[in-house]
């Protein structure tokens, strides 16, 4: 395990590396900054530029790319009451009531540090829990496979939007696209009306499509922005060492709500910081100033959405899971590179986890530093007009798109993709678990085949398995207890509703 | 001298808003998407089978049950339950001439770019982004557009050595 850390940490004497992980950082402090773009949408625009690059560079970027993006959500969240990113809210809560009292330094501060404290741990209980798992996971036959994949699927899309209903209408979609093309199995063309579409639906274009180009329609929509007031940015550099080691207790805990409820598929940091923020303020001493401006408001849920990153690193580098839209986007980035992540990949490339984990801790020192350095810089993102963003990434998502093939076939695929996720964002349809299961059909329909034709068709192979029925049963709870509970709470509803007759 | 580090000055010409009813919407969304997957529930029929297990069609053919459960329990909902307020809720969209302008001028671009070529198509493409997207000061339309034309060209072709053909 040293022995790999070693081979990790060598991966940054190529000087491509570090810079890799610079240029992350800055490109995920400038997009994590501007409200309404986010670490998915950042990962999805960088794909194409990951296109001529060494694979190990490329994931050094988007994952510190991935990292600094949550750290800059939560600038515009403390200036400006608009957090860049859903997992800054908890931050805004009480970072904007800091601005209104002249702490913005002080608020600032606290979330980047708090950010990287965050990360740094998040980083130690990756290493110590992936490892192991893809071990375990080497065990997997394709009954668990299947089950696993089905899982994260389910998980992703039960949690990811209001209604149950639309999640699973979302994840049929993903799985209906990935269908077309060739039959890996029998070579038969399914759905396939042009040889284009022989080797399936390109991924990086339908990714740009569905996440960057529905969103310059959204800002075409809401058409020009207006400038925001500067705040003094006193205090950024003058918070004591005593007001973060106060927080001890709470960057351990919130460090640990935040890595383990990011492993889990479809939760995310947003999920881990509200928790981490509601258990901050139940063992509080000062519970009463949450809301109002409390630093260990701040520090909980900046804490905890930072290690949420690692979180959800977790499943994808162990069990080539995505839980997220963002871990499944750089899934589709590493498939770019013939990298297929997964309990495989520790054995057969381990230098790609472990530069992965090597770059974690290396990145914390330098986003710390451009975070509190450019603090009045990231201020000033916000304030770049909206046209001109919108501008920026429908150009860089069409010739990515072109680029990824070097034909027109792909960016077509994104045109396409950039009105249907327009549509279905509008119709407020998850386009998350529309990529994940894009990302996880092959996987799902390979091993669904290959486990029951060792079976001989036998359905009960699922179930005589204990680890697959478990992952099965939790899939099936996961969209049976939400319902159930949707269910009671319109019974109740309408009770309440009906005319009480004496 | 124009400030371009916002967009006090960048005022729509109109500001215009249709407001669809939810539910009429969703229902629309659902019906397209219900015979899409007709479509590929009958396809899926004709792909050949296994006698072990399920062939080519059989993964296709649960997806396309799974996506017809979720759109009939989905136009139920819609159709069936009853409104809770009043006012019935809507899907607004801001803007709607210059959203549609959009996708023409993209799907417009795109076509046209074997002949454009990548550094005219990006300048023209954001050009006329930015100008449907409200912006009106003319050393940003003008000054912008050339510029991230070059960058991408440079960071594409010179950096990372992706070439258009």
């Amino acid at each position: 395990m040293i022995d790999n850390l070693l081979i990790g940490l060598d991966a940054f004497a190529n000087p491509m590396v570090p810079l890799g992980l610079v240029a992350g950082a800055l490109i995920g402090y400038l997009i994590g900054a501007i409200p309404g773009l986010g670490p998915s949408l950042g990962i999805a625009l960088m794909i194409p530029f990951t296109y001529g690059m060494d694979p190990i560079v490329s994931i050094v970027m988007l994952v510190s790319l991935f990292a600094a993006a949550e750290y800059g959500g939560a600038i515009s969240g403390i200036l400006l009451n608009s957090p860049g990113t859903a997992a800054a809210v908890a931050t805004a809560w009480d970072g904007y009531p800091l601005t209104k009292q002249g702490k913005t330094g002080i608020a600032l501060n606290i979330s980047i540090i708090s950010s990287g404290v965050g990360i740094f741990a998040s980083a130690v209980l990756l290493f110590l829990t992936a490892v192991p798992l893809s071990e375990y996971a080497l065990n997997f036959g394709p009954t668990a496979y299947f089950a696993l994949a089905l899982l994260g699927l389910s998980l992703v899309s039960s949690l990811s939007s209001g209604s149950l209903l639309k999640g699973a209408l979302a994840m049929g979609i993903g799985l209906a696209l990935a269908t077309i093309g060739l039959d890996t199995q029998t070579g038969v063309p399914r759905f396939s009306y042009h040889a284009d579409f022989f080797e399936g639906l390109p991924l990086v274009p339908a990714l740009l499509g569905l996440f960057a180009l529905s969103e310059v329609l959204y800002m075409i929509e809401a058409g020009a922005s207006h400038k925001t007031k500067n705040q003094p940015m006193s205090g950024i550099l003058a918070v004591p060492f005593k007001t973060f080691y106060k927080m001890k207790t709470l960057f351990l805990r919130s460090s640990l709500i935040g890595y383990f409820v990011g492993v889990i598929p479809g939760a995310g940091a947003s999920v881990g910081s509200f928790v981490s923020y509601a258990v901050a303020k139940r063992f509080s001493k000062n519970p009463e100033l949450f809301g109002k401006g409390s630093y260990e408001g701040i520090a909980a849920s900046e804490t905890a959405n930072n290690a949420s990153v690692s979180g959800s690193l977790a499943p994808m580098l162990a069990l080539g899971i995505p839980g997220s839209a963002t871990t499944a986007i750089m899934i589709g980035a590493l498939m770019i590179h013939g990298i297929q992540p997964g309990p495989l990949l520790f054995t057969t490339n381990p230098q790609i986890p472990y530069t992965v984990f090597v770059s974690l801790w290396i990145s914390v020192p330098i986003m710390v530093f451009i975070g509190l350095a450019g603090a009045r810089f990231w201020a000033k993102v916000a304030d770049i007009p909206r046209p001109a963003i919108a501008a920026i990434v429908a150009s860089i998502s069409l010739i990515g798109a072109y680029a990824s093939e070097s034909s027109m076939f792909p960016v077509y695929v994104a045109l396409a993709f950039g009105v249907i996720g327009y549509v279905l964002r509008k119709a407020n349809i998850p386009l998350a678990p529309v990529i994940l299961a894009l990302v996880l059909g092959d996987m799902l329909e390979t091993n669904l085949r290959r486990a029951l034709s060792m079976s001989n068709g036998d359905v009960m192979t699922f179930v005589t398995n204990p680890l697959s029925a478990t992952l099965l049963a939790v899939a099936v709870l996961s969209f049976a207890l939400p319902a159930l509970g949707a269910f009671r709470n319109k019974i109740k509803g309408f009770r309440r509703q009906r005319p009480i007759v004496r | 001298m124009s400030d371009l580090s916002h967009d006090s000055e960048a005022k729509d010409d109109v500001v215009s808003e249709v407001k669809i009813s939810k539910k009429w919407f969703e229902v629309f969304v659902y019906i397209v998407l219900f015979l899409v997957n007709a479509f590929y529930f009958k396809e899926s029929l004709g792909l050949p089978g296994s006698p072990r297990g399920i062939g080519a069609g059989g993964f296709p053919f649960l997806v396309s049950l799974i996506i017809g459960a979720s759109l009939i329990a989905l136009l139920g909902v819609s159709l069936v339950a009853p409104r809770k307020g009043e006012v019935e809720p809507f899907i607004a969209v801001r803007r709607p001439v210059q959203v549609v302008s959009v996708i023409v001028v993209m799907l417009a671009m795109v076509l046209s770019l074997p002949w454009t070529g990548p550094l005219v198509g990006i300048a023209l493409l954001s050009l006329l982004v930015m100008w449907l997207g409200g912006e009106r000061r003319y050393l940003l339309l003008l000054g912008l557009p050339p510029l991230l034309s070059v960058g991408i060209y440079v960071l594409f072709v010179l950096v990372l050595g992706v070439y258009f053909d």
